[in-house]
């Protein structure tokens, strides 16, 4: 069903197994750009170390929040400005956010 | 965007990936109905502006010798739709498509019994940070 922009988006980990990307999340340290609500991170925390999920809207963030991932965190932010400061990942990857 | 492209090179260990993934303009929208396609949606100018300027945004960071392509291409993924109704509303709402290529819309109200599905295409791109 269609009901908001994250929704028209594949519902299952399907962009992830399309992308082969599987050795890139694994055990690592991954920045989500468009984190949305936390949709993809929330698939990529299965495998990887820990995963910051970045979005410019505080309503997807606090919906990101709100999946209670152990190992992942969620703040405002655009990719323009990160605002990660020093922390540094193996793994970037901008979703749907280019 | 290509500031973004640097924020995230300078956020990624040396070694490290960054992958780029987005809707595919080179790859509009198809609309199938009981099966069979019966045409399309087609996005809005900006919003295919929008995916040349990211793709000259990577190929400038790719010169500049800060990210090294490893794999590229797209694939399909299918959405099913409730009804004609929920897919007007859609592209009503969508800030990236504008509407339905010609005789698209005819041909799903012509069959309002068989399901609808949406295939669309996300590109990617796979890059070494260097």
């Amino acid at each position: 069903m269609i009901r908001c922009p994250s929704s028209v988006r594949p519902a299952d980990d399907i962009e992830l197994r399309r992308l082969r990307a599987a050795p890139y999340f694994k055990e690592k340290d991954v920045l989500d750009i468009g984190t949305g609500d936390g949709r993809l991170a929330s698939l990529i925390a299965r495998s990887a170390r820990s995963v910051v999920g970045l979005d410019p809207d505080p309503i997807g963030i606090r919906d990101a929040r709100r999946r209670g991932l152990r190992n992942a965190r969620f703040r405002v932010s655009t990719a323009q400005d990160l605002g990660v400061g020093r922390e540094r990942f193996d793994t970037a990857l901008f979703s749907w956010s280019l | 965007m290509v500031d973004a492209l640097h924020q995230a090179h300078r956020a990624v260990r040396p070694g490290g990936t960054i992958i780029d993934l987005r809707p595919d303009s080179a790859h509009p929208p198809r609309v199938l109905r009981g099966g069979r396609a019966v045409g399309g949606l087609y996005e809005r100018r900006d919003a295919v502006a929008d995916n040349h300027f990211s793709d000259r945004a990577i190929a400038r960071v790719v010169r500049e010798g800060l990210l090294k392509p490893i794999r590229r291409g797209h694939f399909w993924y299918e959405l099913p739709i409730a009804d004609l109704a929920e897919l007007d509303a859609y592209v009503g709402q969508s800030r990236r498509i504008a509407g339905y290529t010609r005789g698209t819309h005819a041909a799903l109200a012509a069959h309002p019994d068989r399901p609808i599905v949406l295939r669309r295409a996300l590109a990617y791109g796979i890059y070494r940070r260097v």
